[in-house]
């Protein structure tokens, strides 16, 4: 079957699905390049993903280990395999809904391990040139917010691709890891110019955080699989990038858009 | 419990430390834990960092915040055995 070269931020992967199943629902979920327009593009990496893999969804949990010169990632419904020079990786899926979670998983994987940036639990909105964060556990309202939000761009729903990009800051993207809200518009990217933890409340308020407390509140809405204390410890000095780069607010809302009153 | 005061102490060497405007951030890559210190805690954490003996920390304490040494010991020692509980301090060998 024909590979498909997909583009997710900054990065090119050269995938080659086993299953017709799989190409659609790549080709439906990711920005497609063509060959001849990636002519001369070296991709990033080489994903060989199968079905027929596993059993159904069991849990999000995911047992990481590293043997054999890769690290192999597996949930009951999805294993992924990553050689050690992350150029070529290998995924096994049961349903669309493991392959939408293991490419989540491949690419958290991929841009710590460069360090280049981090896959944030959270939705993304642009405002007059400027991404605004908000990020928060499941029901915490991302998904509310990104309604509330709209006509504003979208950027995420769900997962928000972040670039950390030295003293200059941090930029979001277009994310293709999308809950519901399906309003792609390409591979956009916005300067990140805040970062909102989001608390359902009667009161409209925003409550700007010190640089510890927004760094609490950020690491555990990092999508991340740790497979060794070394690519851990990236996490933690990305996520320092990010906090030194972007102020962080508790957000105090109604499910009402008079938030934006307080944030632009 | 701690009772040398000459007794000095490291970060486990999975623990990576932030200071972020004068507030301190631990992470422990281990367990993906990360605990963030009050103004006390980073008061010691500065006397850890400098390598100074427990005792040279409780002096720290006395002057910062005008207690007595009683006070000033407890709390070091109940922080430094803290940290070591959750893994993240350990005591270095004696110097010679």
């Amino acid at each position: 079957m024909k590979p498909l070269l997909i583009e997710i931020a900054e990065h090119l992967f050269r995938v080659r699905p086993a299953a017709e199943w799989v190409r659609e629902w790549l080709a439906g979920s990711f920005a497609v390049r063509y060959e001849a327009e990636a002519d001369g593009l070296e991709p990033h990496m080489t994903v060989d993903i199968e079905d027929g893999c596993g059993v159904p969804f069991a849990g999000y949990d995911v047992d990481v280990r590293e043997e054999e010169g890769a690290t192999t990632y597996r949930r009951a419904d999805y294993f992924i395999r990553i050689d050690s020079s992350f150029r070529n990786a290998h995924i096994g899926v049961y349903d669309a809904f493991a392959l939408k979670h293991a490419m989540m998983n491949l690419y958290s994987a991929y841009i710590v391990h460069h360090s280049w940036g981090l896959l944030v639990h959270s939705s993304c909105v642009v405002e007059r040139g400027r991404a605004y964060l908000f990020s928060g556990y499941s029901g915490a309202g991302k998904s509310t917010v990104a309604k509330l939000s709209m006509p504003r761009q979208l950027l995420s729903d769900e997962a928000t691709i972040v670039k950390l990009c030295g003293p200059g800051g941090a930029i979001a993207f277009d994310s293709p890891f999308r809950s519901e809200l399906e309003t792609h518009e390409g591979n956009r990217s916005y300067p990140l110019h805040g970062v909102y933890f989001l608390r359902q409340s009667q009161q409209v308020l925003n409550k700007p955080l010190s640089k510890g407390e927004g760094f609490l509140c950020l690491t555990d809405k990092v999508f991340y699989w740790s497979r060794n204390p070394q690519e851990t410890a990236k996490i933690f000095r990305l996520c320092r990038r990010l906090i030194d780069s972007t102020p962080t607010y508790d957000l105090y809302f109604q499910k009402n858009d008079s938030f934006w009153e307080m944030i632009s | 419990m701690i009772t040398d005061a000459k007794v000095r102490y490291a970060w486990k060497e999975h623990v990576d430390l932030a200071e972020l405007d004068g507030e301190v951030v631990l992470f422990d890559a281990e367990t993906c834990r990360v605990t963030k210190l009050n103004e006390l805690g980073g008061l010691i954490w500065f006397g850890l960092r400098d390598n100074e003996d427990v005792e040279g920390i409780i002096n720290g304490i006395r002057e910062q915040y005008d207690v007595d040494r009683e006070t000033a010991t407890n709390d070091c020692l109940r922080f430094i055995r803290q940290l070591q509980e959750i893994g993240l301090l350990e005591v270095l060998p004696a110097e010679a």
